[in-house]
């Protein structure tokens, strides 16, 4: 009989993100080698591929950008820079713009960090996409680095 | 100075966002077939920008494997992409036609297989997604900037969208005079 793995973490409810806090994100090459400014984030970089799932981000409470940096498959500024978006913005723009968007602290096995904006499927994509981009910033020493090839 | 070289020498070194062909008229004392000249030649331009920008973009994305992003990102479907360049044709072609002047957008490639059409200017924002699959709707959002009661957001069925995005972009062009 197979062995049913519990996260060991407990799920923590939205109030015990701060408006200090932030969430990161990776951001691969793929998306931001085409872009006239690396510091102008365009709203492709906010999206997901599974809408009922959300956006997987890492809470700041249980990471630092490096540890997200480290989790992905290239963890290397060349390949992938890291974007932090402030809870507080965050929690702002889905007010003033009736987003149904939520932050949900989903922590997984190996990372208690592990978060997800959920929402996407319950609005208009290109403006939550759109407004979310413009709060969007590269976290301080993580700002990719664009290499012509 | 013959208006032949006035003429090449003003083509040359402007080619505003946007025309002012009153102030355009007395201030360079153009006529009216000297002007027709210089519409058309700049509409010729953005037509041949656009069919550079389309061609280049949707090449690079025609060409991105599946995982290009290194977490499972699907390889664009043709259908999305020439929904996307046919849309982005008939925009630009018919506000050109009305002779307003808006740049070509920025083609923009999603991680889920959509593609974003993106007009960022100074005066307007225009963000319309073409998704992956036929039977999704389009998610448009339009801001005229500093004007945020005549932004629009919409869902809707492809087929809609380019009547839909004409009107708004007429409206919006027609708020600016």
């Amino acid at each position: 009989m197979a062995k049913k793995y519990s996260c060991p973490y407990e799920i923590e409810s939205e109030e015990n993100f701060l408006p200090s806090h932030f969430l990161y994100r990776g951001v691969p090459r793929g998306l931001w080698e085409r872009w006239d400014d690396l510091d102008d984030f365009q709203p492709n970089f906010f999206t997901t591929k599974d809408v009922s799932q959300g956006m997987s981000v890492d809470w700041s409470k249980y990471a630092n950008p490096g540890e997200t940096l480290q989790r992905l498959r290239k963890p290397r500024l060349t390949e992938n820079g890291i974007s932090q978006l402030n809870v507080g913005k965050l929690r702002s723009c889905i007010q003033i713009n009736n987003f149904l968007l939520e932050i949900k602290h989903t922590p997984e096995s190996d990372n208690q960090a592990h978060s997800d904006i959920k929402g996407f499927n319950r609005g208009n994509t290109a403006e939550i996409r759109r407004k979310v981009s413009k709060i969007a910033r590269w976290t301080p020493g993580f700002k990719p680095i664009l290499i012509i090839r | 100075m013959s208006e032949e070289k006035l003429l090449r020498e003003k083509r040359d070194w402007v080619i505003p966002q946007t025309y002012d062909w009153k102030e355009i008229i007395s201030k360079f004392q153009l006529n009216f077939e000297v002007l027709r000249y210089i519409k058309t030649s700049i509409k010729s331009d953005n037509q041949n920008n656009l069919e550079d920008i389309l061609n280049e973009s949707m090449n690079y994305i025609r060409k991105l494997p599946q995982g290009w992003d290194d977490d499972n990102a699907p390889k664009f479907k043709e259908e999305t992409i020439r929904r996307t360049s046919e849309l982005v044709k008939e925009i630009c072609h018919q506000i050109w036609e009305a002779e307003i002047e808006i740049p070509p957008p920025k083609i923009q490639h999603v991680a889920d297989g959509s593609i974003d059409i993106n007009w960022e200017s100074d005066k307007f924002e225009l963000l319309i997604n073409i998704p992956d699959d036929i039977d999704k709707s389009v998610n448009f959002f339009g801001e005229y900037l500093g004007h945020p009661e005549d932004d629009i957001a919409n869902r809707m069925n492809y087929v809609l969208v380019l009547e839909m995005i004409i009107s708004w972009l007429k409206n919006i062009h027609a708020l600016m005079r």
